[in-house]
């Protein structure tokens, strides 16, 4: 199949454009949620079920903190284990400020960086699921972006185009949804701050787990054997966000980006 | 209780699970010789509504062109009429895609040069969500909530949905300003409402009527159909705009300058171009584009697809531009009988063989 592929400009830089938070559909109770008596959802009730019995991870989620700069925070020593190459790499960019972070230039942020709120405010994401596709769509601090997760049984393509949120298959292991992604151009970041690299080898896997209504964990396992000498993982928690969507976002071209950064280094 | 077990044996799907491009829909119907079988009976969700999942390939030449095709040019206001030409004249060049901004309403009716844009729908009772490759989306709600009356303007819009028997009925508006209706340029203000109606006519088949209002920029509000054909078997390809370098100092002059430039080529010369020419192949679309090259009052016309006539400008005897300033060349055999249309691409022609 033949796209024509649009000439676009070069930007170098991104103003986001902030949307005030009067729309009322910021603050509309979400019908058929469960709560309490006084009329605020009932973030301990139990977690609800699809109608195909499976654990509904349907709703707007936010990450807990921190994830977003460093997504190794909570990891003893030794269990992140970088090659040569990666940690030469990863110390740059922390001491850079992630100035080449492709998320500045309006990239997608990528696999699992895509989950995680920033320091800035709410970045959530919203599950919306159905028995044979998952799809998460997602508020980041760059371009209001989705990704479709197969339950239909397919496997991995075999040499597919590169991209930045790769090709995502998930299945049910009792009630946590695995989600399983390979297909990654190598130029995402794991995370912001710390700038931990990324490579076309990845297979980043995503284990959801409701644990009650208002609560979510993702474990995320980092399997990159062209960065890191052993796959390593992080227990990332979610909380619901009730009553509440995404607000939209997108990145507007800007030709100076040398304005972000007010140092060289 | 007896079970029973199906037993169905598909070699030749193991290797088309490697690309997704190339992914077989699982349950779908087919066709005994295994092609989806687009003439089936449009599905049912579990709740008894019509099923309007799947990858479609939206089909929308002309209207992706000139949204007011069908408005008399007094029903569109003189300012709009200006802006329409000025944004031709510098080629689109600060429309949506070569900006690499979201197209708004224009989702509905959008398609590229070939005309053909598309989208994946997944339906849940109370949303329905609409996939773009340029990794926008939309969000339908079918929960009863109302529009809001000053609604924060946005690139998407906001839109609401109910069924009307087998029609989804989908209401929108809050749209922000800053994008155009259609690739000429045609502008919307934050007044803009947009109501479209999707019906899935068969398994293979979706008609859409768009309405769109604006009483500051267009006297009546107007609807213009669109169609959508199933692209079963397949998958969005992730587009990332941004990424796609490109310099647009570099988009220099005007449309206008075709005129300047074109050759003179004698009448009798170009009255033999005259014919309908279909696409071989068709692509991936289920009926092949046509064009339709007509000469009158001495100037040479191209009708692609049903978009309208454009003006065709020789650079040479057999070579013209006019699409969009997409050059066509015409061959002809060993004698000298025009049996082919090429339209030239970088990535490779397309051809139009002349059927009359």
């Amino acid at each position: 199949m033949k796209l024509l592929i649009l000439v676009g400009a070069v930007f170098l830089a991104i103003i986001v454009t902030g949307a005030p938070l009067a729309a009322q559909w910021l603050n509309y109770p979400t019908p058929g949620v469960p709560r309490t008596s006084d009329g605020k959802v009932n973030l301990s009730a139990p977690t609800p079920k699809a109608p195909d019995g499976r654990p509904d991870l349907s709703g707007v989620w936010e990450s807990g903190n921190q994830y977003f700069n460093d997504l190794a925070k909570d990891l003893k020593p030794g269990e992140l284990a970088m090659l040569p190459w990666a940690k030469n790499l990863q110390a740059e960019r922390e001491g850079r400020d992630h100035r080449d972070d492709p998320m500045n230039r309006c990239m997608p942020p990528g696999v699992p960086r895509i989950n995680m709120t920033t320091a800035n405010g709410p970045h959530p994401l919203k599950i919306v699921q159905t028995p044979a596709l998952v799809v998460l769509l997602y508020e980041t601090s760059a371009n209001s972006t989705f990704r479709q997760v197969f339950l239909d049984g397919r496997t991995f393509p075999k040499d597919p185009q590169p991209t930045w949120l790769g090709y995502s298959i998930g299945r049910w292991d009792g009630g946590t949804l695995v989600v399983d992604t390979t297909g990654f151009n190598g130029r995402e970041w794991v995370d912001t701050a710390k700038g931990h690299p990324q490579t076309e080898s990845a297979h980043v896997t995503e284990r959801f787990t409701r644990r009650d209504f208002g609560h979510m964990d993702i474990d995320i396992t980092i399997d990159d054997p062209g960065a890191y000498e052993k796959p390593w993982r992080a227990l990332v928690p979610f909380h619901l966000l009730a009553d509440t969507d995404l607000i939209e976002t997108y990145c507007e071209n800007e030709k100076d980006h040398v304005h972000e950064y007010s140092q060289e280094k | 209780m007896r079970v029973l077990i199906i037993m169905i044996a598909a070699p030749a799907l193991a290797v088309l699970h490697a690309q997704w491009l190339n992914y077989p829909t699982p349950g779908i119907p087919r066709l005994s010789n295994g092609q989806p079988n687009l003439a089936a009976p449009a599905p049912r969700t579990q709740d008894g509504k019509p099923d309007l999942s799947g990858v479609w390939n939206r089909l929308s030449p002309k209207y992706r062109v000139n949204i007011a095709a069908d408005l008399k040019p007094e029903e569109v206001q003189p300012w709009a009429k200006d802006l329409v030409q000025q944004r031709t004249e510098n080629f689109g060049k600060d429309s949506m895609g070569a900006l690499c901004l979201p197209l708004g309403p224009q989702y509905a009716t959008d398609a590229d040069s070939t005309g053909g844009g598309m989208m994946k729908i997944a339906e849940t009772p109370g949303l329905i969500l609409i996939l773009n490759p340029d990794l926008t989306y939309r969000q339908i709600y079918l929960d009863g909530r109302a529009l809001e009356t000053s609604p924060n303007p946005s690139w998407m819009g906001y839109s609401v949905g109910h069924w009307e028997a087998d029609t989804l009925v989908v209401e929108s508006f809050g749209f922000n300003d800053r994008t155009w209706l259609d690739s000429s340029g045609h502008p919307h203000t934050e007044a803009l409402r947009m109501t479209e109606r999707y019906r899935r006519r068969d398994f293979g088949h979706l008609d859409l009527e768009v309405t769109l209002q604006d009483p500051i920029v267009y006297a009546r509000p107007w609807t213009v159909a669109v169609r959508a054909e199933l692209a079963a078997d397949t998958a969005l390809l992730e587009y990332v705009c941004n990424e796609k370098s490109g310099d647009r100092e570099h988009w220099v002059g005007k449309a206008s300058d075709e005129t300047k430039s074109a050759v003179k080529i004698a009448p009798e010369i170009l009255a033999k171009y005259v014919g309908t020419y279909v696409e071989q192949p068709k692509l991936w679309r289920v009926v092949p584009r046509v064009v339709e090259i007509t000469f009158s009052g001495g100037v040479l016309f191209g009708d692609m697809d049903g978009r309208g006539k454009e003006r065709q400008f020789a650079r040479s005897e057999t070579g013209f531009s006019g699409f969009a300033g997409l050059a066509i060349e015409f061959v002809k055999n060993s004698q000298g009988v025009v049996t082919d249309l090429l339209v030239k691409h970088v990535s490779g022609d397309y051809r139009f063989a002349r059927q009359r």
